[in-house]
């Protein structure tokens, strides 16, 4: 398996790279049952960069999401977040999770989920005027305004979704790390959804880690595509998608577009056959 | 008032959530007046003697007579049962808080809680006797010793429920363990906990009735039941019963009532 020229592209010396993925190595289990979920990924996202990972499953995208957010830790390699190690930048809440299910507390209002985050972090020179003044600022953002005394289980999946992307920004992380969150949405509030999330993207200037099983959806939002093959998780290829930033619906149309979505689907096919 | 069988429809919630409740206390009321009438007119036609089944009316009119001790004796009772539980759920709720973490203690502690639950309150009756003499003391250690494995069982269940997308995006937060503690595994143990609650507190006042049964004071249903057992005033026992039934189902209902309040964002309590 060879990796092209741009999956060793690491961003300028001077610039530090928000995430950098370093010969990572993750091993499941132990003896006989171990399982090697990832092998010698080198990866870097740059800063404000938008990289989706791609791929089968069990190809470890989500494990190279949770190993950066120090949910589990590397059996060899390193990976730093920030100039940190995942740790650090967990304590320092650098980094926004975003599961597949929207994983709200029922308990609590649309209002105080959002305000969960805050709760537990004590944000210096946050007051309390500010934080509620960010919360509806957000929640106007994600389109949820008169939401707030709702529950969860009152608003639908995207909707609920959104919640959860509120409460991921409501601390103003530098960093998203965003594991298939409209993965089980349906096709129609997907796209708009995807549409959503560039445009936060651009207003917050966050950098995205996004992984997704929807080749389409990967080509639409990022810079870069990152393949990977399946078991061990290894970088297939990584792909620049050179579509103008903002991008809208009409992208779609492109014939550009429709040129890397190709590439991309071949990249995944040559990944996946190198599975079988 | 619409109790109608459109319980879907778009009506006012508090019309349907009457027709529910209707729909819950009618019928068992119904069974419970036909048996009545029917034990009555048993006792009648058979000629069965007072001592062995007095008449429904007959303990239902001394019920009322003795309405005043009954009162004070089931204070008593529901005292002890309920110092008891509060003694059982510290117990319980304490030793599930501290184990869940921790499989190997979890575990191990669940073991001594099974064991617990197997053993028969008559048995350990007795032993609290010897252990804390024959007044309320015995009597207290046997109910906790009866509801502290019920408790710490369903709590420790619910505490170990809680999601672990919820438990990672805590630890994403860099949360403390007790913040988690109280942000997510508590929430998630709250319907557990008042289902353990509910089977508590009936265990409860059963076995703070068995332990009064065993000796002390004559100023609680279970010494009062022992006292007229003996002298076979069979009519003075049942009205203790029906006391007896009366406070029990009156502990659960209001457990019940908070239950419904404290968890109404709880999928099972949501209806519609």
């Amino acid at each position: 398996m060879t990796t092209t020229d741009s999956a060793r592209e690491t961003p300028p010396a001077d610039t530090q790279a928000a995430i950098a993925f370093e010969r990572i190595r993750k091993e499941f289990g132990s003896g006989r049952d171990a399982t090697l979920a990832v092998d010698d990924v080198d990866l870097a996202i740059a800063e404000r960069e938008f990289v989706s990972l791609i791929g089968p499953s069990g190809c470890g995208k989500s494990t190279l999401l949770r190993l950066a957010a120090d949910l589990i830790e590397p059996s060899g390699g390193s990976v730093l977040v920030k100039g940190k190690p995942p740790r650090q930048a967990r304590l320092d809440r650098d980094y926004g999770f975003i599961f597949q299910a929207p994983t709200l507390f029922d308990w609590r209002t649309v209002w105080k989920n959002v305000a969960l985050p805050l709760e537990i972090m004590r944000i210096p020179g946050m007051s309390k005027q500010k934080k509620q003044d960010e919360i509806e600022r957000l929640l106007g953002m994600v389109g949820l305004d008169g939401f707030e005394k709702h529950r969860p289980y009152q608003l639908s999946g995207g909707m609920q979704q959104r919640v959860s992307l509120a409460r991921a920004l409501v601390f103003r992380p530098s960093i998203l790390l965003m594991d298939e969150p409209f993965g089980a949405l349906d096709e129609i509030t997907r796209d708009r959804m995807n549409l959503e999330l560039l445009r936060i993207w651009s207003e917050t200037h966050t950098t995205i880690l996004f992984v997704t099983h929807s080749i389409p959806e990967a080509v639409l939002l990022s810079g870069r595509v990152v393949v990977m093959t399946a078991r061990p998780g290894r970088v297939q290829s990584v792909i620049p998608i050179d579509l103008p930033y903002p991008r809208t619906t009409e992208v779609e149309e492109s014939t550009r577009y429709y040129e890397l979505v190709t590439e991309v689907r071949e990249a995944l096919g040559e990944a996946m056959a190198g599975d079988a | 008032m619409t109790t109608g069988a459109d319980t879907s429809g778009a009506g006012p919630a508090e019309h349907r959530d009457w027709g529910r409740y209707a729909g819950i206390i009618v019928p068992p009321a119904l069974v419970f007046v036909a048996a009545l009438a029917l034990w009555e007119a048993a006792v009648e036609v058979f000629e069965i003697q007072r001592f062995l089944l007095p008449r429904p009316s007959e303990i239902v009119a001394l019920f009322f007579e003795d309405f005043g001790r009954l009162i004070k004796q089931g204070r008593n009772t529901l005292g002890v049962a309920g110092r008891g539980l509060l003694l059982g759920g510290a117990i319980g709720i304490g030793l599930a808080a501290l184990s869940f973490r921790t499989r190997w203690m979890a575990e191990g502690l669940g073991i001594y809680a099974a064991v617990l639950k197997a053993v028969p309150v008559i048995s350990l009756a007795p032993l609290t006797v010897v252990w804390f003499g024959i007044e309320a003391g015995s009597k207290i250690a046997t109910v906790s010793i009866a509801t502290a494995p019920i408790l710490f069982t369903f709590t420790l269940v619910g505490l170990r429920r809680a999601d672990p997308n919820a438990q990672e995006l805590m630890r994403s937060y860099a949360a403390g363990r007790l913040r988690t503690f109280w942000s997510l595994h508590v929430p998630y143990a709250l319907p557990f906990f008042f289902s353990g609650l509910k089977i508590s507190v009936t265990i409860a006042m059963i076995v703070a009735i068995i332990s009064e049964y065993f000796g002390g004071s004559f100023e609680n249903l279970g010494g009062y039941i022992r006292n007229e057992a003996n002298n076979v005033h069979t009519v003075e026992v049942w009205t203790a019963i029906v006391m007896a039934c009366a406070l029990g189902i009156g502990l659960y209902m209001i457990v019940a009532i908070i239950d419904r309040f404290v968890l109404r964002w709880h999928s099972s309590k949501r209806g519609g």
